[in-house]
């Protein structure tokens, strides 16, 4: 009796299986299909080990390393081993080009959202490619790596279909894709990954969207190879394979053509305009001690804002190192002291990769206190006066893409505070530190 | 070749106790994991309304699903018992 009629024939009595032990079905669940699970989602599980701390990074690399050694072993031996006709080890190779197709239309699906959403699909992919080479974000040493992890994870992500389900009904595929990974995906990422970026209605609608895509991809692999293929003539297989090809490397090939055409571009353009509303500006006046006829001045500088939102819409923050504040104080014409403050670089949220503390630390980071130290004759000075504070910071900006030197000048007006410079508030320390 | 008729035709509200469990195995095991330990927490009430409801409504679907094979299997068992007896009856 064959109850669900649009998958493989069944070949074990329903009643039949129920009647053995649960031991030694849980056994043979575990042998089929666990093992071969626990392989081929190597690619996600790798990534999740390390997104979830459960280990670090390096470990997760070595067990996708390990996996993709066992992976053809396991699935040779157990196809010498085996004599069901359902089990996934025996249909291994179709199954893993079946999954190539679904990934790819995962991502193609989303290539719209772009225009009519600004939604930058593409975005985590840099971060899987930071993860593994340690590249810059933004940029193709970081993106190719990203896009090869990316299919790995989604190829595997097709494979979990295959190999879970017994029957590969359109019902598994819309519950598995539609119900159970797009909620669970909504979860995950802006948990997990998505460093700085909110996760907008967009986000969640264009995740359900492209995986409910895939889900029917998936499910109609089979059907479309067992059933329409070989009723198709030569010159329509050669089409559809022409055309599955097209469909495999329009999604790269497309993030590939818009990273350089436009990402690139208008990222340089959104740091240019960043660097460019970064702002040296005095905090408060400066406070001053007297001792042997030496006058010691500090002031603090508050340099900012280096809060941004890249092509994506992510929060970032500009960096700022080699920081050299040189200035003096004045009175009328005449100068009193000279002061300095150098930094080797501002506070930085670049290595903060906890979506949950990003916000925290950008905030923290977006003006940054530089301490500034003069000195100078002591004749005629105390608190209460009224001087003229100029400075002139140099430091070097950096984006994801670019750097720029900037010399960031001004004067104000201050009047003195009794103090000591030791009293003056320190650089904050890196938040990620 | 392909068609959306065609596909609703596809579905056949009915899974074998492999594909239920597996879903069963997957909603839970992906709660306790991931979900739990973050649930409601500051920031992720919508992710985690959005997991919830999800994972129910797979776990709901899987359940009618599961019901409707079970009561066919059931169906299908009485009315071989039954022809058999009508066999026996004649013979």
């Amino acid at each position: 009796m064959t109850l669900v009629q649009d998958g493989p024939p069944v070949h074990a009595d329903s009643r039949g299986v129920a009647a053995q032990p649960r031991r030694q079905l849980l056994f043979d669940w575990v042998v089929k299909r666990g093992v071969l699970l626990v392989l081929v989602t190597a690619p996600l599980d790798s990534l999740f080990l390390g997104v979830l701390r459960i280990t670090p990074p390096r470990m997760g690399y070595l067990y996708l390393l390990l996996a993709s050694i066992a992976l053809p072993a396991f699935v040779a031996w157990r196809r010498a081993r085996s004599t069901d006709p359902d089990e996934p080890a025996q249909h291994f190779h179709r199954y893993a080009l079946y999954s190539l197709v679904p990934v790819a239309m995962f991502s193609l699906v989303r290539i719209p959202a772009l225009s009519l959403t600004r939604f930058v699909f593409w975005m985590p992919w840099y971060g899987f490619g930071v993860g593994a080479t340690g590249q810059p974000p933004g940029t193709i040493g970081s993106l190719l790596p990203g896009a090869m992890l990316y299919l790995l994870q989604g190829w595997s992500l097709g494979m979990v279909y295959y190999v879970l389900f017994k029957r590969q009904t359109l019902l598994n595929a819309m519950l598995l894709y539609t119900g159970f990974i797009s909620s669970l995906y909504s979860f995950i990422f802006p948990v997990f990954i998505m460093v700085g970026l909110p996760a907008t209605p967009v986000f969640h609608l264009t995740n359900y969207w492209a995986h409910t895509a895939m889900g029917l991809t998936a499910w109609f692999m089979p059907r479309f190879w067992q059933r329409t293929w070989p009723r198709l003539a030569r010159p329509v297989r050669a089409g559809v394979i022409a055309g599955l090809a097209l469909v495999f490397a329009a999604p790269f090939t497309y993030v590939l053509a818009t990273a350089n055409l436009w990402q690139f571009g208008a990222q340089a353009h959104i740091e240019a305009t960043a660097f460019d509303r970064v702002q040296a500006s005095l905090s408060g006046g400066p406070a001053v001690s007297v001792e042997r006829g030496q006058a010691e001045y500090a002031y603090v500088l508050v340099l900012g804002p280096r809060a941004y939102r890249n092509y994506g819409g992510a929060y970032r923050a500009i960096d700022a190192t080699g920081v050299q504040v040189r200035g003096q104080l004045s009175r009328g014409q005449q100068v009193i002291a000279w002061c300095a403050g150098d930094v080797d670089a501002l506070p930085s949220v670049r290595t903060v990769r906890d979506p949950e503390r990003f916000f925290a630390a950008l905030w923290s980071v977006n003006y940054t206190r530089v301490s500034v130290r003069c000195a100078g004759p002591a004749a005629g000075i105390g608190p209460g006066q009224v001087i003229n504070v100029s400075w002139t910071a140099q430091l070097l900006l950096q984006g994801e893409r670019s750097t720029d030197q900037r010399t960031l000048t001004g004067e104000q007006p201050a009047r003195l505070t009794a103090g000591t410079p030791a009293s003056m508030a320190p650089v904050p320390v890196n938040p990620d530190q | 070749m392909f068609s959306v008729n065609s596909a609703l035709g596809e579905v056949k509200w009915e899974m074998e106790a492999n594909d239920y469990w597996t879903f069963v195995g997957l909603v839970i095991g992906a709660f306790a994991i991931v979900v739990a330990p973050r649930l409601f927490q500051p920031g992720h009430t919508a992710n985690s309304v959005i997991y919830l409801t999800g994972g129910t409504v797979v776990l709901v679907v899987a359940s009618i699903a599961r019901w409707r094979t079970r009561r066919k299997e059931t169906e299908a068992a009485e009315s071989t018992a039954h022809d058999l007896r009508s066999q026996g009856a004649f013979q």
